[in-house]
């Protein structure tokens, strides 16, 4: 290009540049009578999406805050339920100073008169308040045909054994003790039990690329066999194009496409668990597509001109040929970018298993049916796939 | 395509910026620029009637009669109302020339997607079409917007939207294609001759 050219094309750029008209009155009026109700409903559109862009992290964070105090008041509930350890066994400790313990040799022929006597001590006598006043003084009256010194040492043997047992009690009710407080833990408490939290992660095969949603999912247990379940995922997907090829000019056409879209996913299901571990699920999901990027698939076909030599008379021949080629063209419209009012009809059968004694682990095929504004253009979004969740 | 006589033309008045209007425009720039996302109705008014005219002017580089600009103009200030949260700009110094630019872009587009609903565009034009007109010969070295739009109309019509969708509003080749429904290379075809066409003109006719 030289420099009288440029100069020209500068002259024609700056003077369209510049070029504009007064304002003719009456104009503002007239674009407010055709499209002020339309202006005002994309106003309170807006409104809404600015809402549903604010409540979605209000949501996810009021979800985390929901499972956290219900795990910690799980937490708390199950440590209140424990008795404290060193509680169970201080009468133990406490009994053992005044236990005799190293006068415990006692003779074949003691024993007998001793246990003559020992009938008369019930397991009653001997329990927590026999810890406090001596075991002894129940069977004193019994002992008084015994001669003094003879007594006596019985009476402090009888001791010993009946602090032993009563020892061996307190352990065994130290134990038991234990054995409820462990048993309470086993036991389903309602209030911990009717909420759950976990992780989702989906895989859905589209074209050569696995479409993926990961995200957080909350649980409620309305009974045995139904629960509801919400969630807030994160989806990447990629959809193909059905549509009939469009003859754009002469040699050039459009013979299919690919949109991707990045987008947030608000589950919400029903869950029926007729059979223990085995459950299906319907439900619908919101969809507010964050970004989009819609590629064109375009063929070309050009006429292509050669000159080759007849083998036989050696004549130069003239060849035509079609020849085709296919490219990928960035669209720069958007069908769904921005857009909120997009739903998914739900539908799936699961498995549960028990991975330990407080996450399980679910496995669902799935199929989500494209609803209203999403089924109405050409693109495909039906997905089908395998669903992957943690609870705990 | 119907195009519009140098008469016709010689009847719009080009807007002189007086200082006035400058401030008046770096005024409304300053404004919008603080926070375009969230404008009220009076806002929204003074923008429509603050750029009203510069995007006639763009509209009619598209559509000839002035009624087909008006509405292209404000279905184009609908668009521009609708989405004026996902305009970004980062050089705010110069905020009313990118404001601008944006805007120009979205009159073009509504004003391509209205010759095509009227089926005015036409996509099988070969490139050897020559348009012959009449011309008015100037002998000044400066061009008058006139002289301007006498060149420009004067063009093929596929010339003449590639010309103006490539140098004046600043779309690449694969958006040109795109938009009028051709080979981003026929753009580039279109764009030289163009080019050729216009310097012939003026060295023929107004020199």
């Amino acid at each position: 290009m030289d420099s009288d050219e440029k100069k020209l094309i500068e002259e024609i750029k700056e003077g369209l540049l510049n070029f504009e008209l007064p304002y003719e009155e009456g104009n503002w009026e007239n674009f407010l009578e055709t499209y002020g109700d339309r202006l005002n409903e994309e106003n309170k559109n807006r409104k809404i999406r600015i809402w549903l862009w604010r409540s979605i992290p209000a949501a996810a964070l009021l979800a985390i805050g929901i499972s956290a105090v219900l795990l910690l008041w799980n937490n708390k509930e199950r440590n209140s339920s424990t008795p404290p350890s060193n509680t169970a066994h201080k009468p133990t400790t406490s009994a053992t100073p005044i236990l005799p313990t190293e006068k415990t040799d006692i003779s074949n022929e003691k024993k007998q008169e001793v246990h003559s006597i020992l009938p008369s001590l019930t397991t009653a006598s001997i329990s927590d308040s026999s810890m406090k006043k001596p075991a002894y003084r129940p069977i004193r009256p019994q002992l008084s045909d015994i001669p003094p010194k003879k007594k006596a040492k019985i009476t402090l043997e009888l001791t010993s054994l009946a602090l032993n047992k009563g020892r061996i009690l307190v352990f065994e009710k130290a134990k038991r003790t234990e054995k409820v407080a462990s048993d309470r833990i086993h036991m389903p408490s309602a209030s911990s039990d009717k909420w759950q939290l976990g992780l989702e992660l989906t895989n859905s095969f589209r074209l050569h690329n696995p479409n993926t949603v990961a995200g957080i999912l909350t649980q409620f247990k309305v009974s045995e066999k139904i629960r509801l379940s919400a969630g807030l995922m994160y989806s990447s997907l990629t959809a193909p194009h059905h549509s009939d090829p469009v003859q754009l000019s002469y040699d050039t056409k459009i013979v299919g496409g690919e949109s991707s879209l990045k987008a947030v996913d608000l589950p919400l299901s029903v869950e029926y668990e007729p059979y223990h571990g085995w459950y299906a699920s319907v439900g619908i999901s919101n969809l507010t597509v964050l970004k989009e990027e819609k590629l064109y698939h375009m063929q070309t076909e050009k006429l292509q001109e050669s000159v080759t030599t007849d083998p036989a008379t050696g004549a130069a021949i003239t060849v035509f040929e079609v020849k085709k080629s296919e490219f990928v063209q960035q669209a720069s419209e958007k069908d769904f970018e921005g857009k909120s009012n997009l739903r998914y009809l739900n539908f799936s059968l699961g498995r549960k298993q028990h991975l330990t004694q407080h996450i399980d682990l679910s496995i669902e095929p799935f199929v989500k049916i494209p609803m209203g504004n999403l089924k109405k253009t050409n693109i495909d979004l039906l997905q089908s796939g395998l669903k992957f969740k943690v609870i705990f | 395509m119907v195009f519009l006589s140098v008469n016709q033309f010689a009847t719009l008045r080009l807007k002189a910026k007086s200082s006035e209007q400058l401030s008046t425009d770096n005024d409304l720039a300053e404004v919008l620029s603080k926070g375009w996302q969230n404008i009220g109705d009076k806002m929204r008014e003074r923008i429509y009637k603050h750029y009203w005219g510069y995007l006639m002017g763009v509209a009619l580089r598209y559509v000839s009669d002035r009624e087909t600009a008006s509405m292209v103009v404000n279905d184009s200030f609908m668009k521009i109302f609708t989405n004026l949260n996902s305009f970004e700009c980062e050089d705010l110094q110069n905020f009313n020339k990118i404001f601008k630019g944006w805007m120009a872009k979205i009159t073009a587009r509504t004003a391509l997607n209205e010759l095509r609903k009227t089926k005015k565009l036409s996509l099988q034009e070969p490139l050897t079409e020559e348009h012959d007109g009449q011309f008015a010969v100037m002998s000044t070295d400066n061009l008058h917007i006139q002289n301007i739009w006498d060149l420009i109309n004067h063009l093929n019509p596929n010339y003449r939207r590639v010309f103006t969708l490539y140098e004046i509003e600043g779309f690449n080749h694969d958006e040109i294609a795109e938009m009028i429904g051709i080979s981003a290379s026929s753009s580039r075809v279109y764009l030289v001759r163009a080019k050729e066409k216009l310097k012939m003109l003026y060295q023929t006719l107004m020199v």
